[in-house]
């Protein structure tokens, strides 16, 4: 019967050997798995990262053709319509600034509450006009007031649209 | 909401309006009511100051509408100053006297 010990140490060191292989595949396995979730996560943070960004454009865009649309009414002097979209715009202001007021800067968002503010005033005044036609000078400051609120909200959404280039520039590199 | 005698915690927020609208740091606008001016803080507090009877008041509200402070200037003298300086800053009275005082030169 041949003597097979001779044969142990070359078994043991085969064995050790490919333990030693095993466990570098294994590392490289785990690598390679965290680098793909890492990978996958970028991706994931990136897709909604744009889509908050566009949906702070969009709020932004309806608030700008409300804020447009009581422009049109104040000069029609519909005040009852007037304050319905005013209501309409502090809410959705509120509700954009609650959902995606982190994406802008501080004195922005301050912005986008003064020109609710600036609307809400403009409803307030209007109650008072009745059916009575308006002075020039009430005219006036009603407009004025109406133009600060208008470019508030716009340079808000100059700066929502800027983020979004922005980030849609790095997807891109 | 009744107008109580200030806290100097009150007087004090006055002082830090006082400071930043001096400083450039608040930007104010006037509302649609004549001799109002707003600004907002932290996009939740809204302040407002108006010129009542030749009193000159501070008003800062909450974003559910609230009142939290009120002080005018018979209480507390630098709201008269801080509505001075809100005026003149929220209706560009520096720039405006420049451009006057500038096409009269030509």
């Amino acid at each position: 019967m041949a003597d097979w010990n001779y044969l142990k140490p070359a078994i043991d060191v085969v064995g050790a050997v490919a333990s030693v292989v095993g466990l570098g595949f294994t590392i490289y396995v785990l690598c390679v798995a965290k680098d793909a979730r890492d990978a996958a996560e970028e991706a994931r943070e990136a897709a909604l990262s744009s889509t908050r960004r566009r949906s702070l454009v969009e709020d932004l865009e309806d608030v700008r053709r409300l804020v447009q649309q009581v422009g049109l009414l104040i000069q029609q002097e519909e005040w009852m319509a007037v304050h319905m979209q005013t209501e309409e715009i502090v809410g959705t202001c509120r509700s954009a600034m609650a959902r995606w007021g982190d994406v802008l800067n501080g004195e922005t968002k301050d912005g986008v509450v003064t020109a609710g503010n600036l609307l809400q005033s403009i409803a307030a005044k209007s109650s008072e006009y009745g059916d009575r036609e308006l002075t020039l000078p009430e005219r006036n400051k009603l407009t004025s007031t109406h133009l600060r609120a208008s470019g508030l909200i716009r340079s808000a959404l100059g700066e929502a649209r800027r983020l979004e280039e922005r980030n849609g520039d790095n997807g891109a590199n | 909401m009744v107008i109580t005698v200030p806290t100097e915690k009150d007087q004090e927020f006055v002082r830090f309006l006082l400071d930043s609208t001096r400083n450039g740091k608040m930007q104010w606008e006037p509302t649609a009511e004549p001799n109002q001016f707003t600004t907002t803080l932290q996009a939740k507090y809204t302040v407002l100051m108006a010129r009542v009877h030749s009193t000159s008041e501070l008003i800062l509200k909450d974003d559910a509408d609230q009142e939290l402070v009120k002080v005018n200037s018979i209480y507390v003298e630098e709201v008269e100053e801080l509505y001075e300086f809100v005026r003149r800053q929220a209706l560009n009275v520096d720039a405006v006297l420049d451009n006057l005082m500038g096409g009269q030169q030509k």
